[in-house]
């Protein structure tokens, strides 16, 4: 249940477990019938187990497989997002890729984000990183200065450097994403 | 009805500890009520001869889980479509009367039909519960929840032993009538003390 709430909508859980106990008792039922097949054909119990064990490996792979998808997807409105200012389209793309359905562009967008996240929000080693990134790209971009009122200070030129270098890296990524 | 209004807000995690707490022993009888057919059969076959062999004894178990495994996915879409308070309860109240019903069976096809309907009615329980669990525990507390209920069935497994002990001392439909009046408190008190289902329009903001 904790697994199908991270991909499924409230409203669907219930239908989703009883979903999933029909064919997990069905499984184990065939896996019965089946275990007392190889019996009566005299296969070794070590053969069923090995095969079982295998059975499980792949079920635990499978498993690694499912994604939990972001809020959009679960049904929110949509989020407050700060590089969003940086690079609003993106953003506002994401939200109509999920709502016209298109999880693959949906995820590689959201891949993107994350991108941008890491890139200017932990920039030194204050908790004022965020801000202090994100009004700095800000300025390099031309949109505003980055003056900040006491007790904060706007980065300094080294770490505007590195600024300007990730701007150039995420700008070459966007435009490789069509944006 | 009011979750938005900051006092019951404030007061939502004590309740969904105290859901499952309401329904730890409602899934306990759910398991117990199950089980404890295999564990009083010397009993139950001795007492009705129309059970020709071991294999239609088998059978008896087997209706229960296929009529159950098949029957889920609905007992998952009424939870869904409608109310899962109500869902849990009715399932309880059902189960409960069939489980009544079985400790009064004459006839092997009359136990065949009870054990049908214990599907049916259980096949409400299982998804209905969980979801309202999941729906009180949003945040990171939803396995731990999950696997409190979970400890349930644990219990409701062992306990099914406690049937061979009352079956052995008095008799076989004693283990059914008490376990049936055990359904119908809990029926009482799941609705006296509300199991309440959950607004799930509110949702908290997210932020990227």
């Amino acid at each position: 249940m904790p697994i199908l709430c991270q991909i499924a909508r409230p409203e669907h859980r219930a239908t989703g477990y009883g979903l999933m106990n029909l064919v997990s008792i069905t499984v184990g039922a065939v896996a019965t019938v089946a275990l007392g097949w190889m019996r009566d054909c005299g296969i070794k119990f070590s053969v069923a187990f090995n095969l079982s064990a295998a059975v499980a490996a792949l079920s635990a792979g499978l498993i690694l497989l499912v994604k939990p998808p972001a809020s959009l997807q679960l049904g929110g409105h949509g989020g407050v997002s700060g590089g969003a200012n940086l690079f609003p389209k993106l953003y506002v793309q994401v939200v109509e890729a999920c709502r016209a359905g298109n999880l693959v562009r949906a995820q590689a967008l959201q891949a993107q984000i994350q991108r941008v996240s890491d890139a200017f929000y932990r920039i030194g080693k204050y908790s004022s990183a965020i801000i202090k990134g994100i009004k700095c790209a800000l300025a390099c971009l031309g949109i505003c200065d980055d003056f900040m009122a006491e007790p904060f200070h706007r980065f300094r030129a080294e770490e505007r450097e590195l600024v300007k270098l990730r701007l150039k890296e995420i700008e070459g990524e966007l435009s490789k994403l069509n944006l | 009805m009011s979750q938005s209004t900051p006092a019951t807000a404030a007061r939502v995690p004590t309740y969904a500890w105290a859901v499952v707490a309401l329904l730890w022993p409602v899934v306990m009888l759910n398991y117990l009520d199950r089980q404890m057919v295999s564990t009083i059969r010397a009993s139950i076959r001795a007492d009705i001869p129309s059970i020709a062999s071991d294999q239609e004894f088998g059978t008896l178990m087997a209706v229960f889980m296929w009529v159950y495994a098949c029957l889920s996915p609905l007992g998952g879409f009424i939870a869904d479509r409608f109310n899962r308070r109500w869902t849990v309860i009715g399932s309880l109240f059902v189960w409960s009367a069939v489980t009544w019903l079985t400790g009064h069976a004459t006839t092997y096809s009359q136990l065949l039909s009870f054990r049908a309907l214990m599907g049916i009615s259980e096949a409400f329980y299982m998804p209905a519960a969980l979801a309202l669990i999941a729906d009180f525990h949003a945040g990171g507390t939803c396995a731990r929840a999950v696997g409190g209920h979970q400890s349930g069935i644990y219990a409701g497994l062992a306990l099914g032993g406690l049937g061979g002990y009352i079956a052995q001392t008095s008799s076989w439909r004693n283990c059914f009538t008490c376990s049936a009046s055990v359904g119908d408190f809990l029926t009482a008190t799941t609705c006296r003390f509300s199991v309440r289902s959950r607004v799930r329009s509110i949702a908290p903001p997210a932020t990227v």
